[in-house]
């Protein structure tokens, strides 16, 4: 069993990052993030559906300018962790692994992340 | 599950959820472009067809079992003391099952109302 052991230098503070590790951890971050607001997101779900006036409230939640800009933090982390999720799907069919196109492609996620959520929150 | 799910079968759950949940993304994103601005009525009449709620039932299974399956793996990198990462794992297992029941809830209440 010993020989399955992971890598064991995971100090955060002591790596440096390149793009592709940054694009990693940032799809770790947001998945812990996004998972922390699966309770709000199904109370929005409950509260849209309750009723007339629980839809109003609802959307009235979403459209405040607190809340916008909420959104738009919540649609980078998850805008973060598609891209880079895809970007890992490719990387499981040996599409993009090399090191040039590797960090490329991380920096592609790392900068179209807030620029779709920025589009996609002001469409909302 | 924790070792049951270890490995390639965490992988397969992993990937799986993940393909999914992006084509219901897709497919959802075009939806509501479509239909916007979405009035309580049609959002109460897509709820009410079982394909679309079905789907969406789905779609959150698919987003508990891929946080499961992630966030076990972060905790377990990060949390070395065994205690603590036993106790946060159950928390998170605890967490999903919860959010599981109650999303299922909301989805047989939007049914039959």
């Amino acid at each position: 069993m010993e020989t399955n052991k992971p890598p064991v230098f995971l100090d955060l503070r002591l790596i440096k990052m390149p793009p592709a590790a940054l694009a990693s951890i940032g799809h770790r971050a947001s998945g812990i993030f996004i998972a922390l607001l699966v309770p709000f997101l199904l109370y929005l779900l409950e509260l849209s559906l309750s009723s007339q006036e629980g839809f109003n409230q609802a959307t009235l939640l979403m459209e405040s300018t607190g809340a916008k800009a909420a959104t738009i933090l919540v649609l980078w982390a998850l805008f973060h962790h598609l891209f880079a999720g895809i970007r890992f799907l490719f990387a499981d069919i040996h599409i993009g692994v090399n090191r040039e196109s590797g960090r490329l492609t991380a920096l592609v996620v790392i900068a179209a992340a807030p620029i779709a959520a920025i589009i996609a929150g002001l469409m909302i | 599950m924790s070792r049951r799910a270890s490995g390639l079968k965490a992988w397969l759950v992993q990937h799986i959820t993940a393909v999914y949940m992006l084509l219901c993304t897709m497919i959802g994103a075009i939806f509501l472009i479509a239909q916007q601005p979405i009035s309580y009525t049609v959002w109460k009449g897509w709820m009410a067809q079982p394909l679309f709620s079905l789907n969406l039932l789905l779609l959150f299974i698919a987003l508990l079992l891929h946080a499961w399956v992630g966030v076990r793996n972060v905790l377990i990198d990060y949390i070395k003391p065994i205690s603590l990462r036993i106790f946060l794992l159950s928390l998170l297992a605890f967490g999903l099952a919860g959010n599981g029941l109650w999303v299922i809830e909301i989805v047989i209440r939007a049914q039959i109302s």
